[in-house]
């Protein structure tokens, strides 16, 4: 059987046709970033990558931490419906006795994207730090 | 009878956007190029109000979103094919209104009715359950995107939805969509 290692995955985060976020998951420490803006021309596609690693690392052998932080400023809704993926994914680790954090950083007055992480919570019992900055 | 394009008066199109003060007027191809510009114009023209700017952003890039993914007028140009829509962003004394329209089938026409007619009839917490409810649903057939567009941007403005359908012909129609953004909480 072929084993993945995992490493860092990381990409750039691009503001021109589209808006890329910048993503960087660390499988040394855990740590987990998706950071900026997200309006792709195939959603799907995009997280793909970002969600097979996620799904390599917590069906790891050894349960490893992860420490998850999102800081989208903007995300339009078939993005939605990728982070949602990423949460509920999350929380299954995190049932299975993964170690789980989650921040959730919104920009200061917006509360729109708050009311956002508030849904995302709703629909995945997950639990979120909630970080205005 | 003369060809409508000889009858066209470009002094009556500028009179009738002069009338209201516009801050964007298009219809033409709907690209991903255009998208991404016009969305940076209206962050620049915004700027000095982020709740606004972030508002008008977000409604502008779903319906924009819409308009590209199922508007069944195209436009064949230097072999691409291009969807066709037609947007208008109107600054009044309290609030901004941003309409969109395109040709929709008349096959499609009900059904996008009744999903507006549920979203009108929704209050705020009502529509932020159905949002999540359809979001946890496979995506759809004839669906690109998450498929709940429309609800987003009920959200965003707090306004209903205001729907206008003029039938073409036997195959389409007209759909057209305002929204409003208010200027103060």
């Amino acid at each position: 059987m072929e084993t993945i290692k995992l490493d860092r995955l990381e990409f750039e985060s691009e503001n021109n046709t589209f808006f890329k976020p910048h993503i960087l998951f660390d499988a040394e420490t855990g740590e987990c970033l998706i950071e900026g803006e997200s309006y792709l021309e195939d959603t799907w596609e995009f997280y793909s990558k970002p969600m097979e690693w996620l799904r390599a690392y917590t069906t790891a052998e050894v349960k490893k931490p992860i420490d998850f932080k999102f800081k989208l400023s903007y995300f339009n809704t078939s993005s939605s419906k990728c982070i949602l993926d990423i949460l509920k994914l999350l929380k299954q680790y995190q049932e299975n006795g993964g170690e789980v954090t989650v921040s959730w950083y919104y920009p200061e007055d917006d509360e729109d994207n708050l009311m956002e992480a508030e849904d995302f919570i709703a629909d995945t019992g997950i639990d979120m730090k909630l970080v205005e900055y | 009878m003369t060809s409508s394009i000889q009858n066209l008066s470009l002094y009556d199109y500028y009179n009738f956007t002069n009338r209201s003060s516009v801050v964007i007027s298009y219809k033409g191809p709907i690209t991903d190029v255009l998208m991404a510009e016009i969305s940076r114009d209206i962050r620049d023209k915004f700027s000095d109000n982020p709740r606004v700017s972030r508002k008008v952003f977000s409604v502008f890039m779903e319906l924009a979103q819409n308009m590209l993914f199922y508007s069944s007028e195209k436009v064949f140009f230097a072999n691409r094919k291009d969807s066709v829509g037609t947007l208008l962003l109107t600054d009044s004394d309290n609030a901004y209104k941003f309409s969109c329209g395109n040709l929709v089938k008349n096959e499609y026409v009900d059904e996008l009715l009744s999903n507006c007619a549920i979203i009108n009839s929704l209050d705020k917490e009502e529509l932020r359950k159905y949002k999540r409810e359809q979001r946890n649903k496979p995506q759809g057939e004839r669906s690109k995107g998450a498929g709940i567009g429309l609800i987003h941007v009920a959200l965003l403005t707090g306004q209903p939805l205001d729907i206008e359908v003029r039938e073409v012909d036997n195959d389409y129609s007209f759909f057209s969509l305002t929204v409003t953004i208010t200027k103060t909480v």
